[in-house]
């Protein structure tokens, strides 16, 4: 009868694949095909059953409509697919859950089929898409399933195959779809993951892509298909097909030099299917998939900076998945990273492999236990021990029913292969005992449990053994990305910072904002729950929100109302928030959990053309101030140009992550910049204003700058940034309103509203308070004048308009 | 021997109160430390307290409490979640320093086994034996060393890193009284002490046939109840303050970290864990002042904040510290908002409203807030521009330019920052330069440039001789006196009148003649009826304006008066008519 896990699972982008651990050797289960890989690919046909793994990919070729693959990357969005001949729509947590149930399906061949099992997620899955997959898991009938980080897994399989007992190492996991980087270190047994960084847009399709897309490119210059772009409805199979291809090149391409890339059947013109092929080497390949692999690495060098090491003090990089076999990209993590990076064990199993063995140190609940077998009624113990453990002399303990047992019971622990017998135990009135064991080091120890009644009688126990690993064990997984709570003002409140341990769980006390009436329908207080690392609340993902509903309030509630907000994380990232009211006693875990946000392609192209302003601005700031910190490259810009220009969903997501990026390092690079920014804008404006205040000013306004001067000289020495800048609008604000006061600023911004009103094609509502205008320039007559200008700013668009701060409203 | 202050805690607003202990970052800095937790000396390898955390959590899945007890007994136990993070931030180096700088090297210190001992007894008498040490006292125990050179710098070394090590426990003796105080915990009395007494003593009078007690606020306001830990924690933090100022205090950090012996830390750490340790304190104090505004408990959150401003850490650190409880201010301040809301109409009483509050709000958070660590003041100035913006959209005629003003000037003295004062006041000005704008004579109205009086005069600008004459050039200049339409009425009848003042200047005048005739009866007539006259139309000028108004006759505090004299120009003429503008316009034409 089992009593932990035993078994793993490795839901793949591309593959997946399920392994157990029985006793100390790690075994891969092959499906009825003699193959232990199954492709994460669904085919849905008209009639008949939906076909799972190697059918379906193949199918997928033919028939791309009805098929589909790498749904993984769809997870925890609201995207569904639709198949056309079935009819049928599927999410991608129910088209995961036909993974699942094929991978249990195998599992059933050899035993009872597994209720339980351990399920790997990239370390950079956000919080909705781990629930996702916990959705497809209970879809799949798999009942408790544990989540456990894929490069943990991986670390788990390779320092648990004995091939590194001390150092620090990386874990580089690329997968179909996703990216992970760890930095893992082993002592004296002891395996930890210290840091991780990754990108769940990034994977071995994305090499696919960069090649398909210079196919695509090929046939554009042919110009039989015209613009052949991807968003062309008609079109999709073609493109579907050139990365079936691209894929098969690639593959080809790890065992030859040269391979040809062919497709005959791209698409129809004119009734004729017109192909492409051209032929690719290796050289090549590395030239199209080297910006990709480059993504890859400095994440690596982002990581190992973080962390102050560098390769030298590593003891090497271990590859993962299948994309790592692409034949130049070791060479090219080498050159980057100079750090030999090879395979330890096969890349596209080594995750299910130590998903299992960490699958042997969970408990399984009871509920989830096979029925025993035998008729002899036997004592059932509750134990509580580390299965796997550098501890020489841990402790066991154990909880029977003293109900079923006699007076003066004890327990005794005896090590198979002897050397070791544990003093006796005694069961204490509520039932418990304690062992302490003796281990033989770095081995696997297995225990005979012996009950004695004062009499001598042995007594039949359930469990009758125990097993403990000696010399290894995992430390628990860190939270990938900060989670907290969006605070009004558009600040955050970190509850769990990214690297805690996981389980972790934090409870802040915040106040209320607004005030909440009994009953008040569809009235709720919001707190916004946030995963992300920005210190602004808008750049990162909201993943739920918890709600205290007016309905379910006791009473009535003022803003200002003490609320404590308790956010917990177990070890699979399952989030829970609860937040309690003191004023009413009252808890509320009304969660509403959002799903992963996909945006439009116009929705992207705005973000960029945001995060394009930013970068020119800072790229001014650099040249003006000396030595500055210079802004992150713009070659991006130009790929997510190129992504929004694709157009599909996935090039829509990865152009949006990558302008998320960009926007996070343009935070960085402000921040440390911030501070003399601030000086430098400070000290220009207070120029122009001077020399304003000499020409138009009077001694009110040359107080004002005196103070204001003092008061950011003041907030910058006490290094608060957020009142100097405060102050520095301030000296703006005086500017403006002093520069009012002269005839020469209204005819400025008379003329320049005047220019607007041209380019917008305003003119003719514009007319009449043109002609004003100008009449009151002629007279000199500066009231008429402002008033006119702000009829005409009334008629800008609004994002144009001058805010009233800057024109007074005196008359 | 001095029993420890905290040792008499008196029970504090939240004693019993279990959430606001749970709450508490003070208290659980010092119950959720590792060390604590696990049970395990700061000097403990990594993996054995790993062994340890193992075996806790063994135990407490199964129901069964640690096997030992552990130091500060007044404080709860850690649940298994706790212990499993207390494990992890062992095997986090930087992580596990930081807890280790804010918990007690019994090992190193000198005299660290008595405070071990004291501490999980606990036994209050050795707490405070051992508070009383000084350094000297530790020199028996310390043995000098011959200052002979760099040989002898590794026992030099030793010795100051233990006697840091003794000066660190000091302070974090008593951090974790102060804040076990705060909550009416800490180590019970032998002879019962005032926490087992329940209170302090009272002392009644009897004042007017009622029974009262005497200065219950020196009792139970901040130099009463709270006296004890305020005077504990300001200790501690000056203890802090003063060690992290140590030039040896980062020697003492380096020697923590080499025996720390992990590769993931080395001596470049120390800065980052020193700014580390500094901000840890300043959020510890924080975050207990955050639980006293929010439970309202002012004096205390005073308290606070003057130990935080005296602490003698920089003011950086506290200004950050103290930066996310400014939103608990500012939900305060958004209440008064609907006063001077965009969204609807406001009116000038609603703007002075709002700064009468504000004021109550600047004062009460000026001694909150005294050494400007919270950064109150700018709140209370972004609520005064906020109601002076108001201010300047409202439309008002400028005869409201009084009223305005006087708003203006509230505002002005509630707000903190010069900037905004003189903003204010420049514009205060130029609202008072508007007053020009008025008519001269009532300053009440507006004025209509229609109806202006006229002031002319003339200035020689030469002359020139002819052959039997003398051409005397003048240049003549015409000002307006702005006035409104109802002055220039008035002006207009009192002209009027000034024929009827004609009329009986003539009747006085033929009367006087008849009266005196024979007896200089013509003199007696001019005069009768230049004063007849004259008098009539004063008397009605005056009769007929309105109180401190400008006569009709008054001209000489305009600005068209001034600016004639300033120009020199003399032989003024007066034309307070109605149309005493068109008809110089016309004649201008």
């Amino acid at each position: 009868m089992r009593t932990t896990l035993d078994y793993g699972i490795d839901l793949g982008t591309t593959n997946s694949a399920i392994a157990r651990q029985d006793g100390s050797s790690t075994r891969l289960l092959q499906g009825p095909h003699g193959g232990v890989l199954l492709p994460s690919a669904l085919y849905v046909p008209a009639e008949g059953t939906l076909r799972v793994g190697a059918a379906a990919h193949d199918a997928a070729q033919a028939d791309p409509q009805n098929a589909a693959i790498e749904f993984k990357r769809l997870m925890g969005t609201e995207e569904t697919r639709t198949f056309p001949a079935s009819g049928r729509r599927l999410s991608p947590e129910e088209m995961s859950a036909e993974v699942l149930r094929e991978l249990i399906g195998w599992a059933a061949r050899e035993e009872e089929a597994p209720r339980a099992a351990v399920i790997t997620i990239p370390a950079m899955f956000q919080l909705p898409q781990s629930e996702a997959t916990r959705r497809a898991a209970q879809l799949a009938g798999i009942q408790h399933a544990p989540l456990l980080q894929e490069p943990i897994a991986a670390a788990i399989a390779h320092s648990g195959a004995g091939e590194v007992r001390e150092g620090y190492w990386l874990v580089y996991d690329l997968g179909g779809g996703t990216f992970d980087v760890s930095l893992v270190r082993s002592r004296g047994g002891r395996l930890q993951v210290l840091d991780h960084d990754g990108d769940n847009h990034l994977g071995g399709r994305d090499f696919d892509r960069v090649v398909a897309r210079r196919a695509a490119d090929r046939v554009r210059e042919e110009g039989r298909l015209g613009g052949f772009k991807r968003s062309d409805e008609a079109l999709s199979g073609a493109f579907s097909r050139l990365k079936a291809e691209a894929e098969r090149v690639r593959i080809l391409l790890s065992k030859q030099d040269q391979a040809e890339f062919r497709v005959d059947q791209l698409a129809q013109v004119g009734g004729a299917w017109a192909g492409v092929s051209f032929p690719l080497d290796r050289g090549e390949l590395e030239s199209l998939i080297g910006s990709t692999v480059r993504r890859t690495t400095a994440l690596c060098k982002r990581l190992l900076a973080r962390n102050r090491l560098g390769a030298k003090e590593l003891k090497g990089l271990v590859l993962v998945g299948g994309p790592t076999l692409t034949p130049c990209v070791p060479k090219l993590i080498q050159e980057e990273l100079q750090l030999e990076a090879r395979h330890a064990g096969d890349p596209m199993t080594m995750v299910a492999t130590g998903a299992a063995i960490f699958a042997s140190t969970q408990k399984l609940p009871a509920n989830l236990r096979s029925a025993r077998a035998g008729s002899v009624p036997a004592v059932e113990l509750q134990l509580e021990f580390e299965p796997m453990t550098t501890d020489p002399e841990p402790l066991v303990v154990g909880r029977v029913d003293p109900a079923r047992l006699p007076a003066g019971v004890a327990v005794t622990a005896v090590r198979e292969g002897g050397g070791f017998t544990s003093a006796p135990a005694r069961v204490d009135a509520q039932g418990r005992f304690a062992l302490e064991l003796a281990l033989n080091p770095n081995s696997l120890n297995v225990f005979a449990l012996e009950l004695r009644s004062a009499g001598g009688e042995v007594l039949a126990a359930e469990p009758s053994r125990l097993t403990l690993l000696h010399g290894f064990s995992v430390a628990k997984p860190p939270l990938s990305q900060s989670v907290g709570v969006m605070l009004a003002g558009n600040a955050v409140s970190w509850y769990l910072r990214k690297g805690a341990t996981l389980p972790a769980r934090n409870t802040v006390t915040h106040a209320t904002t607004i005030a909440l009436r009994r009953g008040q329908s569809g009235e709720a207080v919001n707190i916004p729950l946030l995963q992300g690392e920005s210190g602004q609340a808008d750049r990162n993902k909201v993943i739920g929100i918890l709600r205290i509903v007016a309905d379910k309030i006791g009473r009535d509630l003022p803003a200002g109302t003490e609320v404590e907000v308790t956010l917990s994380i177990d070890e699979s990232s399952q989030t829970t928030g609860r937040a309690y009211v003191p004023l009413l006693d009252q808890w509320f875990d009304d969660v509403v959990m959002f799903r992963m946000e996909t945006k439009q392609a116009t929705e992207v192209s705005k973000g960029l053309g945001a995060q394009k302003e930013r970068l020119a601005r800072l790229e001014q700031l650099a040249a003006e101030l000396e030595g500055g910190d210079s802004a992150p490259a713009d070659q991006r810009v130009q790929e997510v140009e190129a992504l929004i220009e694709e157009g599909d969903r996935d090039s829509i997501d990865l152009a949006d992550s990558m302008v998320r990026l960009m926007s996070e390092e343009l935070d960085q690079t402000e921040t440390v910049t911030r501070g003399r920014a601030l000086e430098g804008r400070f000290q220009q404006l207070l120029a122009a204003v001077s020399e304003l205040i000499a020409k138009e000013g009077d001694k009110a306004d040359k107080a004002q700058v005196r103070a204001l001067g003092d008061e950011f000289a003041r907030a910058m020495q006490q290094g608060d940034m957020e009142l100097a800048e405060a102050k520095v609008e301030d000296l703006r604000a005086l500017y403006f309103r002093v520069a009012q006061r002269t005839p020469d600023f209204w005819i400025g911004l008379f003329n320049h509203l005047a220019g607007r009103m041209q380019e917008l094609d305003l003119l003719s509502r514009a007319r009449d308070a043109l002609v004003r205008g100008s009449t009151a320039i002629k007279k000199q007559d500066y009231d008429i004048l402002a008033a006119v200008c702000r009829e005409l700013m009334a008629m800008l668009p609004e994002q144009e308009q001058v805010g009233s701060s800057i024109i007074s409203h005196v008359k | 021997m001095t029993q420890s202050p905290a040792a008499a805690a008196l029970p504090s607003s939240d004693a019993g109160d279990s959430r606001a202990l749970a709450r508490s970052v003070g208290v659980n800095q010092f119950r959720l430390n590792p060390f604590r937790v696990l049970g395990v000396p700061v000097d403990v390898e990594a993996s054995k307290a790993l062994w340890r955390a193992e075996k806790l959590l063994t135990r407490a899945r199964a129901g069964l409490p640690p096997a030992e007890a552990s130091a500060l007994p007044w404080l709860s136990g850690a649940d298994e979640l706790e212990v499993q993070q207390a494990a992890q931030k062992m095997e986090e180096p930087l992580r596990r320093l930081s807890e280790q700088l804010l918990w007690f090297d019994f090992g190193l210190d000198p005299r660290g086994e008595e405070l071990k001992r004291a501490l999980t007894g606990p036994d209050p008498v050795a707490l405070a034996a051992y508070r009383s040490l000084r350094d000297e006292d530790l020199q028996a125990l310390v043995p000098e060393v011959p200052d002979e050179g760099a040989a002898d710098m590794k026992a030099v070394t030793e010795r100051l890193v233990k006697l840091l090590a003794h000066r660190a426990n000091q302070a974090n003796l008593r951090l974790v009284l102060a804040f076990s105080a705060m909550y009416g915990l800490g180590p019970s009395s032998e002879d019962g002490g005032a926490r087992a007494g329940g209170g302090p003593v009272l002392s009644w009078e009897q004042r007017e046939g009622l029974r009262v007690v005497v200065d219950p606020h020196a009792l139970f306001g901040a130099d009463g109840k709270g006296a004890a830990w305020q005077a504990e924690l300001t200790e501690a933090l000056a203890r802090w303050s003063a060690l992290l100022q140590d030039s040896w205090f980062p020697t003492f950090l380096g020697y923590q970290i080499t025996r720390l012996g992990d590769d993931l830390v080395s001596a470049d750490d120390c800065e980052p864990l020193i700014a580390a340790l500094r901000t840890r304190l300043a959020d510890l104090v924080v975050g207990e002042m955050k639980q006293r505004l929010m439970g309202g408990f002012a004096d205390e959150a005073r308290a606070l904040s003057r130990i935080a401003s005296g602490s003698g850490l920089e003011p950086q650190v506290w200004t950050l510290a103290f930066r996310p409880l400014r939103s608990l201010f500012r939900a305060e301040l958004a209440q008064l908002d609907t006063l001077v809301d965009e969204s609807h109409p406001v009116h000038l009483n609603d703007v002075s409203l709002y700064l009468d509050r504000l004021d109550a709000l600047n004062a009460s958070w000026r001694e909150i807030d005294s050494k400007q660590l919270l950064g109150l003041a700018v709140l209370i100035d972004e609520a005064v521009l906020r109601a002076f913006d108001r201010v300047r959209t409202l439309d008002f005629p400028l005869t409201g330019i009084g009223a305005v003003n006087a708003v203006l000037a509230e505002a002005r003295r509630v707000a903190n920052s010069e900037s905004v004062k003189e903003r204010i006041a420049a514009f205060r000005s130029r609202l008072e330069g508007r007053k020009d704008e008025l008519c001269h004579y009532c300053r009440k109205r507006e004025q209509d440039f229609e109806y202006a009086a006229m002031l002319s005069g003339r200035v020689e600008t030469g002359r020139s001789h002819g052959f039997n004459s003398t051409t005397v050039h003048y240049r003549i200049r015409s000002l307006p006196i702005l006035r409104c339409a109802s002055c220039a009425k008035l002006h207009d009848y009192l002209a009027s009148m000034g024929n009827w003042a004609v009329g009986a200047a003539a009747v006085t005048f033929a009367l006087a003649v008849v009266l005196f005739a024979g007896s200089g009866g013509l003199l007696w007539g001019v005069l009768l009826a230049g004063l007849v006259g004259l008098g009539f139309r004063m008397l009605l000028g005056t009769v007929v304006t309105p109180r401190r108004e400008h006569s009709y006759s008054d001209y000489s505090g305009s600005k068209a008066h001034q600016l004639l004299s300033e120009e020199g120009y003399g032989q003024l003429q007066y034309d307070y008519s109605l149309h005493a503008w068109k008809v110089a316009a016309g004649r201008q034409q």
